[in-house]
Formats: structure tokens, sequence, C-alpha cells
């Protein structure tokens, strides 16, 4: 599979950018995508996991959430998806304050978010391609003109081959290229990955990056959380992420490179 | 539910359902348990219905009927009866019962045919009455002329026949409610087995960005055809069981239906188990969806 190139090229029309996207569908521009104010969790009453974290995310960036292994990374992320929310302090997605909003309010946020798991999580009993076209058929919006698009993306990330595979048979490199397929079905304005490189080889982690970054070209806001140092290194060589480093629950920096 | 709602759970969305994992084994127990509880349904609808029958028709023939009995020893007797009877006002027809009708009616709580000729029957005078009857004033005539006489105005066994009805109905009503109640636990049992099963695959649904109606329809939809369905088999065969009763049966009378209203209300079951299905699944999806954020 090519590195990003001509077949990500030719998926365009199914990522028109975000900004572009966000024109005609009645959604705020110019704020924010998630906004972090003091913000404070743990699970149940015990110790915080984070505490005090600002930040606001801003649209069109890539982001490199890095720290180490229980920093609080996969919570950050949670905390973006709305699986959990602050115990104190303020969560905005899109200007809307995440405490405020009810299920359904929180389901249609989340199609605006892509997001790639580094276990997956599939649906194991659906092939790959119908895994990948789940985002659509979520959203209502699956038919017939779709499955171009689909075919597109299975291209894109090099899985045609594989479209008939049950997830359980996908090896680690096709998993975490079949979840960021599926991450971007929706044309989502932002994309967050948790460890998309982990339990990946050299090789393969770098077609990931490729695809991220070339993502992020094309508008999309990127969240990358990972402990990977190789992945933060390919991720400065190709352009000019904003690290945010985690130390024991709190947000010690916030970088940016432009 | 709206009629389009309706629609959209008969007609089902393929997307929607394909995304819910196959149910295995809850969705079998789901379809035995239905066919089980359906048949109950049926049968108690049916002794159900049988009962009210038996009620209207006891109740019916005894009423306005009544005997009068006269010793063996007064031969006397049944004529001045008779006349007495032709003189009262109310009384729409008298008629003596032959010596071999009362036989027959001794016969059966004997144990030896051979004793009823050895017996001093009593003369039976078969009387219907209207409601124009002075049934006091009767008696007492009676009383005063004919002293070995007695009026049986047989109240005492409607009563009871229809107090022994009313409770076969009541006992059936009850078996009813219970299978009713019973097929809506068995379901939200099943469906809670079911989306627990599949925990993981919901919260991958949700944060792919599923609303609950979304996932819950699938497993609502499924869950409330396999009630349909297991219903209309068990239903199908209470049927053929009431059927196939002998139409001379000691069974047929209380348990048969009356005709093709009694055969289309019976045939209706699976329609309230379907719903109680439908209402058991939804809450029960509902109720685990929002465990999950």
């Amino acid at each position: 599979m090519p590195r990003g190139g001509t077949q990500l090229r030719a998926h365009r029309t199914l990522l028109p950018g975000c900004p572009a996207a966000a024109k005609g569908n009645g959604r705020v521009r110019g704020l924010g995508v998630i906004g972090f104010e003091g913000v404070k969790f743990g699970y149940g009453s015990g110790a915080p996991i984070l505490s005090d974290v600002s930040v606001d995310l801003a649209p069109g960036r890539l982001y490199l959430l890095t720290g180490p292994s229980g920093a609080g990374k996969t919570t950050f992320l949670r905390l973006c998806l709305m699986e959990a929310l602050p115990r104190a302090g303020r969560l905005t997605l899109w200007g809307q304050a995440a405490q405020t909003l009810d299920r359904d309010a929180i389901a249609g946020l989340r199609q605006r978010i892509g997001v790639v798991h580094q276990e997956g999580r599939f649906l194991d009993h659906l092939d790959l391609r119908r895994n990948i076209a789940l985002p659509l058929q979520i959203a209502g919006r699956h038919g017939p003109d779709q499955e171009a698009d689909i075919d597109d993306l299975l291209a894109w990330v090099g899985l045609t081959h594989r479209a008939g595979a049950r997830p359980p048979e996908l090896s680690g490199g096709e998993r975490q290229r079949a979840a960021l397929a599926r991450a971007v079905m929706l044309s989502p304005e932002l994309i967050v990955a948790d460890e998309p490189t982990g339990n990946i080889d050299a090789d393969m982690s770098a077609r990931i990056v490729a695809l991220l970054v070339e993502l992020n070209r094309l508008g999309r806001t990127i969240l990358i959380a990972t402990h990977d140092m190789d992945l933060v290194r390919s991720v400065k060589a190709e352009t000019a992420p904003v690290i945010l480093r985690l130390k024991a629950g709190r947000l010690e920096r916030a970088e940016a490179r432009a | 539910m709206t009629r389009a709602g309706l629609w959209r759970l008969i007609a089902g969305d393929p997307a929607a359902d394909a995304a819910v994992p196959p149910s295995g084994a809850t969705g079998h127990l789901t379809l035995f348990a239905a066919a089980a509880l359906a048949l109950m349904a049926t049968l108690a609808l049916a002794l159900e219905r049988g009962a009210d029958r038996l009620a209207a028709s006891w109740t019916g023939a005894l009423s306005g009927a009544a005997t009068l009995e006269l010793a063996a020893g007064d031969p006397q007797a049944p004529g001045r009866a008779a006349a007495i009877l032709d003189q009262t006002p109310g009384i729409a027809a008298h008629r003596p019962l032959q010596p071999e009708e009362v036989a027959a009616l001794v016969a059966p709580w004997l144990d030896a045919p051979e004793l009823l000729a050895t017996l001093d029957l009593p003369r039976l005078i078969a009387i219907e009455e209207t409601s124009a009857l002075d049934r006091a004033a009767l008696i007492a005539r009676l009383a005063g002329e004919i002293p070995a006489a007695r009026y049986v105005t047989h109240t005492r066994w409607r009563d009871r026949m229809a107090l022994a009805a009313g409770r076969l109905r009541g006992l059936a009503l009850g078996l009813l409610t219970v299978t009713l109640l019973t097929t809506g636990a068995l379901v939200a049992l099943a469906a809670r087995g079911a989306l627990a099963m599949h925990a993981q695959v919901l919260e991958t649904l949700r944060l792919l960005g599923a609303r609950d109606a979304y996932i819950a329809r699938a497993f609502v939809r499924r869950f409330t055809l396999r009630t349909a369905l297991g219903a209309a088999l068990g239903t199908g065969l209470g049927l053929a069981v009431l059927a196939m009763l002998p139409g001379d049966g000691a069974l047929s009378p209380a348990l048969r239906p009356a005709g093709p209203g009694g055969w289309a209300l019976l045939a209706a079951t699976p329609l309230p188990l379907a719903a109680i299905g439908f209402a058991a699944t939804r809450r029960a999806a509902f109720r685990v969806l929002h465990r999950i954020r």
C-alpha cells in the first residue's frame, strides 16, 4: 500500500475537509473542537486520575498526547468521547457542555468523532466491509451510492482483499488500518486514536502515521494518544504537531510547534 | 407506538438488525417459552369462555323451573295438585313425570337397578313458572290442601352451580394472568441475557454514535417477533387440541369454543403475548443501555 499517496487522494471525495464539511450543516465554526477547563476526574471516590486539566483543541490541528503508562492518556480520551464526565471543571465539545447533554445529543456528537482504538473494537459477527460501513448505517446514510465509498476506503487502507474477512481473522496491523477506515467513514471533524501503532511493526506504524498525517492535511483535527516515542518522531518528521504531555494526571506542557 | 413505529418494527431495518449479534440460546428459549405459555394461555382462555357459557346455560336451564314432589302413598294428590296449579296465576305449564322418568332420575344413584322395584318413588310434577307467580302463596296453599307436598324451586342448586362456574372462570382468569405475566418476565429475562452477553457490542455501537432507540429497536424487533412466532405455534397447538376433543366428551362443553367467534378469539392469543414481549424487551433494552454511556 502506498504511504498516503494516490489512493488517499482518490478518496478525497469522501473527505471533503473539515472546514468545508462544517459549512453547510449548521455546525458552529470558530470554536475549539474540545475544551477542558480545570477538569478533574477520578473513578468513583478514588484518587483523581486527571487534575486541573485545561486545554483547548483547535480545529484542523494534530495533537499528540504523550506520557508514561498510567498518566491518564486513555482517561483523557474517554472524556473526549464522553464515555466519562469530569468530577469537576468544564468539558465542552464544539461549544456544548458535555455535562448538560442527553444521551441522544451525545450520540449525535459522537458521529462527528472518528475513533481508532488500540484493540479495534469491531463487531466480530460482521465482516470487515460491514464493520467499516457501520458508522454510515448508524447515521442512516447507508445506501447503494455509499458502496463505492466503502470500496475507496478499503483501497485507501490497503484492505480490499480482506473485505470479506471477520475481525478475528485480521492481523494487528490490518485491524489498526480497518479501525482507521471505519473512523473516517462519516468524514468526522475529529479523529481520536488511542495507541494506534501499538502491537504492530515499524513499517505498519509508518503507514498508519502517514494516513493520520494525511487526514490532518485534509483538515481533520487529530488527537493521538501514545507513549511510543518513535511515533512522536515520525509525526514530527512529517508535520508540526501540538504535543500535550500528561504526567501523574496533570497536563504539564502544551507545546505548539507551528 | 405510532403507526410508522409499528411499521418500522415489523419491516425492520436490515442494517440495524445485522449490527445486533445473533441471540443464540436466549432466542431459542424465547421461542420455546412463548410457545408453551401460549398453549397454556389458549387453554386457559378456552376454559374461561367455557365456564362462562356453562354458567349461563346452567342458570338459564334452571331459571323458572320448579318441581312439585308428592308422596307416593296418596293417589289423589296428583289430581288435586294439578287443579291447584291450573288455578294459580304465574304457572306457565305443568306436567306430571311418568313413573319411568322418575325411575330414570333415581337409577344412577343406585348400585343395583333391581332395588328400584322395591322403592316407593314419589310422584313429580315439572312446573314452569313466570314472573307473575306468587310462590309463597302457592306454597302456603299446597301446605294447607296437600300437606305432604314439597315445592322445590332448584334455587339452591342453581346458586351452587353458578358459584362453581364462577370459581372455574376465576381460576381460568387467574391462570391466564399468571401466564401473561410469566411471558413478560421470561421474555424480559431472555432479552436482558442477550443484551448483557453483547455488552461490548452495545458499547461499540454507542461509541460509533448509535442512539439508544437504534440499538433497542433491533433487539426489541427480534424478541417481539420470536415471541409472536412462538405464541402462534403454541396457540396453533392449543387450537388443534381443542378441535380434537370428542364432541360428546366430558371436557367439550367446558373447553371447546362456541362458533367462529369463539375460535377467532382464541386464535388472537398471540397478539397480547407479542405486545407483552414488545413491552418487556423494550423496557429491558433501555434499562441495560442506560448503564452504558
